[in-house]
């Protein structure tokens, strides 16, 4: 999986600098005065931890960064050596979304250097060579996954993102007749159904 | 609904990008602190996904999608299994496509059997012009749909953010206001005790201070040795430490202070600064506050206000 992953990645984002170039170094003992920080009891830190953790790949995704996992991490290893320094952050929840903003400048400059530089030397992009067998094996997987769910969420997860416009409009319009919900309610459950549908399938993509 | 509509808008312009800094921030902190919000941008963000995939977006609709979505290998997963997902439930046989696609063909031949029966007999040269109209009718027709619908998307934005600056704006008066009665209070009290407050105080806020008609006003009664002004930070003001900068009308720098730290106040964060009455003049004052991050420097607002002493 590991070999795919950095294969995707390469095919993706090619101008992107080497990510160990902006990583520091996380020491065991910024990240107790990290967690510590969260919350004295370790396992409430923990959660708290995890919590922020997505908060900012959601913000790096959401700005189209390439890494938002290791920007996440790059944020919260700054903040724990600051914390670690000895500076008093009172909320380091908020104050790590601070540091994403920064980081975040730093990241567009770094991607529109090296963008600069692919362009002069003409590297494009290529497509992965294995991308179409990827998306063969991932409708498998999706089909395979379809047949685990409960019939109702999957006939509801079916007719939701069946045809287009206008055939999904009228299909919505029924299930939330038949259901007797909103639309918005029915939105909601065709996300969950959607998330939990994607995760069974990265999970059998990656086997 | 009208509501939610122009809240699906901003989110749908923060995702492909298309918002200013400020209100992508805003969008985020929201998003940050209310789960259902969050959860919408989530729905939208699918929902961009599956337009993308099928084919449904503007080239620069589509050219935004691209550098935003297609940059990290998460979302480019994403954006995999919404392919998937079209290819799958659109191989399906849903029962309520199907009970659509019985009626369907006859209200597709209802039309066609009509534009026959008026071209029926008729000769080719006027079955040729009649094409022709209807062809130009249908183009100006899309063309007025696809201008209505632009315009009337534009409308709901300018409107949102309208909204928008509105309710910021009355928080932060309130605020003010709240500031004020404070101030008040305690000059009351210090009257009634038969004294004076030893430090004037002043809160600034971020923009109000600039958008009002009036500067903000720090009174400083005779026998006070010290004032203290509070500026308020907005959420994305973090730095480890801060500048600010104090002159007079004629731009004479009258005090600078380094290595000012952010503290908890009772609207969120603030930076106080703590200025001499002695080195304060009736008159007009511009601070300068920036944040410092080990040596670089940015400015974060320039407040002005005006001193009063009694």
């Amino acid at each position: 999986m590991d070999g795919d992953l950095k294969s995707e990645e390469n095919s993706l984002v090619p101008a992107q600098a080497p990510r160990e170039k902006r990583r520091s170094e996380l020491t065991q003992e910024a990240f107790d005065c990290f967690l510590k920080s969260l919350n004295p009891d370790r396992d409430i830190a923990a959660a708290k931890y995890l919590e922020v953790h997505k908060k900012l790949e959601r913000f790096f995704e959401w700005r189209g960064c390439p890494f938002p996992q290791d920007h996440a991490d790059e944020a919260i290893t700054r903040t724990a050596q600051r914390i670690a320094g000895g500076d008093t952050i009172t909320d380091p929840a908020t104050y790590v979304i601070g540091v994403a903003r920064l980081l975040l400048l730093e990241i567009h400059k770094e991607t529109e250097k090296q963008k600069r530089i692919a362009a002069e030397q003409a590297e494009l992009p290529q497509t992965s060579a294995s991308s179409t067998d990827d998306s063969e094996i991932r409708v498998e997987c999706l089909r395979g996954c379809l047949d685990q769910l409960p019939a109702d969420n999957r006939e509801l997860i079916l007719l939701y993102y069946e045809g287009e416009k206008s055939v999904k409009i009228n299909n919505r319009k029924r299930l939330t007749e038949r259901l007797k919900m909103n639309v918005s309610a029915l939105r909601m459950r065709a996300l969950r159904i959607r998330e939990r549908l994607m995760l069974c399938v990265e999970t059998c993509v990656a086997k | 609904m009208e509501d939610d509509s122009i809240e699906e808008t901003v989110v749908v312009r923060y995702l492909l990008g298309d918002l200013p800094e400020e209100a992508q921030v805003q969008v985020e902190d929201r998003a940050f602190s209310d789960p259902e919000y969050l959860r919408l941008i989530e729905a939208v963000e699918a929902d961009l996904i599956d337009s993308y995939v099928q084919g449904e977006m503007s080239l620069p609709e589509r050219q935004q999608f691209e550098s935003r979505f297609l940059a990290s290998p998460q979302r480019q997963k994403k954006v995999e299994f919404a392919r998937a997902l079209a290819r799958v439930a659109g191989e399906s046989k849903p029962v309520l496509a199907s009970a659509q696609a019985e009626r369907a063909p006859t209200a597709r031949y209802s039309w066609r059997e009509a534009l026959a029966q008026i071209l029926r007999g008729r000769s080719p040269a006027f079955q040729f012009a009649m094409a022709a109209i209807i062809l130009i009718l249908a183009v100006v027709a899309s063309w007025e749909v696809v201008q209505t619908v632009r315009l009337h998307g534009d409308m709901n934005q300018l409107e949102a953010e309208r909204r928008l600056q509105q309710q910021r704006e009355q928080v932060l008066q309130q605020q003010i206001n709240q500031e004020h009665a404070r101030a008040e209070e305690l000059a009351a009290q210090m009257q009634q005790q038969g004294g004076h407050p030893a430090v004037a105080s002043l809160m600034l806020l971020p923009e109000i201070a600039r958008t009002q008609g009036s500067l903000p006003e720090l009174v400083i009664p005779g026998p006070a040795q010290l004032a203290s002004i509070q500026i308020q930070l907005e959420p994305r003001d973090v730095y480890p430490r801060f500048r600010a900068e104090l002159r007079n009308r004629s731009g004479d720098e009258i005090l600078t202070r380094a290595n000012l730290r952010a503290q908890r106040s009772s609207t969120g964060r603030a930076v106080v600064l703590e200025v001499p009455a002695s080195a304060l003049n009736p008159g007009d004052y511009e601070l300068a506050l920036k944040g410092v991050s080990g040596e670089e420097m940015t400015d974060i607002g320039y407040y002005n206000f005006s001193v009063r002493k009694k």
